[in-house]
């Protein structure tokens, strides 16, 4: 199968569920955020250190859930191609709740405000959780112009599955650093 | 008999039992069905012989107890000229059912465009039940109109573009003398369609760009090779 289509090169793609979209629309903005946020975790997982296997099995479950959830996002909601989607329950998010409860439980208590960086693993975990942030904006733009109800609740978990792992890598960040010795650099007013 | 390979997680393997040329080049290809192997119509596996695989459409019906298999013999191909000559009841190995090319239910009149062996998925749609549908099939001859009186019995309007001068008498009803992107360009009615594509992915691009231009509501679900 060829990767180039060439469909596309006059500033339109088709969504999941068939319709021909401008590039720059909100939905396909949204999932373009997902796919550079599953990249940066692609990134984290290249440059973990060793000793932190657990964070690599966690890391590879999470890329296979963004694109789910991206999969969500390219298609209509309510359109019959929803029914080859594979649902994103809220268990998901409990799920990524208790992981980073586990990780937590390794860690000091956090008592001040951190600056991003450390361990480039922890950096570009860092990174990741501001694109986090980004994807939640966007895809509660799409929720906010969405007309119908059908699809919001899979759309509406996957907004709050962003919004953990936004708070998952800030702790993975944190254990990259706290499992490799690296030093956690304080905020301080100037 | 088919059964599941031992070791290798969802890899099938599937018997040989028959082959039917159709033309000089291109034929049916007649295996074993394994138990549990469930598709939708318009899906395709990938064929594994040595180190080489490829992916092939069935172009049987969702309930047949054997699996049929359109394919083209290409003179350079890796794996279609093994599987022309392969003795029948050898055994080889197929993928789990995969691909989006299937009837979606779309209120929209469905519109099948292919070229070519890209009538394989829609064969096994109308195999399976799928009536109502218009179908736009381009090819060089009218031997290459794989299936055509099956289709022809099915589709509510079949129209067949043939791009060789000898081919056919094209003012017959239901012919047209050209390529499919040219019918689409100046002979389709403009209008909201549920557009299904299959061929080559140049066909798929051009006829992407027309759909954006002349049936900009529709929507398109393509499979290319």
């Amino acid at each position: 199968m060829k990767v180039y289509t060439g469909g596309g090169d006059k500033g339109k793609t088709s969504l999941f569920s068939g319709e021909r979209v401008e590039k720059h629309s909100s939905r396909i903005a949204a999932y373009g955020d997902l796919d550079e946020l599953n990249s940066v975790i692609g990134v984290v997982l290249s440059m973990l250190p060793q000793g932190v296997n657990t964070l690599e099995q966690q890391l590879q479950v999470i890329q296979a859930r963004l694109f789910q959830a991206g999969a969500w996002l390219a298609t209509t909601p309510g359109s019959s191609a929803a029914e080859f989607l594979d649902p994103f329950p809220e268990t998901l998010v409990k799920d990524m709740e208790k992981d980073i409860d586990q990780l937590s439980d390794e860690l000091p208590p956090l008592k001040v405000f951190i600056l991003p960086g450390g361990h480039t693993a922890a950096s570009m975990s860092h990174v990741g959780r501001t694109v986090c942030r980004r994807c939640e904006r966007k895809i509660s733009q799409l929720l906010e112009e969405q007309n119908s109800d059908a699809g919001q609740d899979e759309m509406k978990t996957i907004q709050v599955y962003i919004n953990r792992l936004s708070d998952y890598l800030f702790t993975v960040a944190r254990y990259i650093n706290f499992k490799t010795d690296t030093r956690e650099r304080e905020w301080q007013k100037s | 008999m088919a059964e599941k390979l031992k070791g290798e997680n969802a890899v099938n393997r599937v018997t040989l039992l028959d082959r039917v040329w159709l033309s000089e080049d291109t034929f049916q290809l007649k295996c074993t069905r394994p138990e549990e192997f469930t598709f939708l119509p318009g899906q395709h596996v990938s064929f594994s012989v040595g180190n080489f695989c490829r992916e092939y459409t069935m172009v049987s019906a969702d309930t047949d107890d054997f699996l049929l298999f359109l394919i083209k013999r290409l003179p350079e191909g890796k794996l279609s000229p093994q599987l022309a000559d392969m003795p029948l009841q050898t055994q080889i190995a197929i993928s789990p059912p995969a691909g989006y090319l299937v009837n979606r239910n779309s209120p929209d009149m469905q519109v099948f465009v292919a070229t070519g062996t890209g009538i394989a998925p829609f064969i096994s749609m109308v195999r399976s039940g799928a009536r109502d549908f218009t179908l736009i099939h381009g090819a060089r001859d009218r031997v290459e109109l794989f299936y055509e009186k099956e289709l022809q019995k099915h589709a509510a309007s079949y129209i067949r573009c043939l791009t060789t001068s000898k081919a056919v008498n094209c003012n017959l009803e239901g012919f047209y003398s050209g390529r499919v992107t040219s019918f689409l360009k100046k002979s389709f009615t403009e209008g909201r369609y549920a557009f299904y594509l299959c061929g080559v992915w140049e066909m798929i691009q051009e006829v992407t760009h027309i759909i954006d231009e002349r049936f900009p509501a529709s929507v398109i679900y393509s499979e290319g090779y």
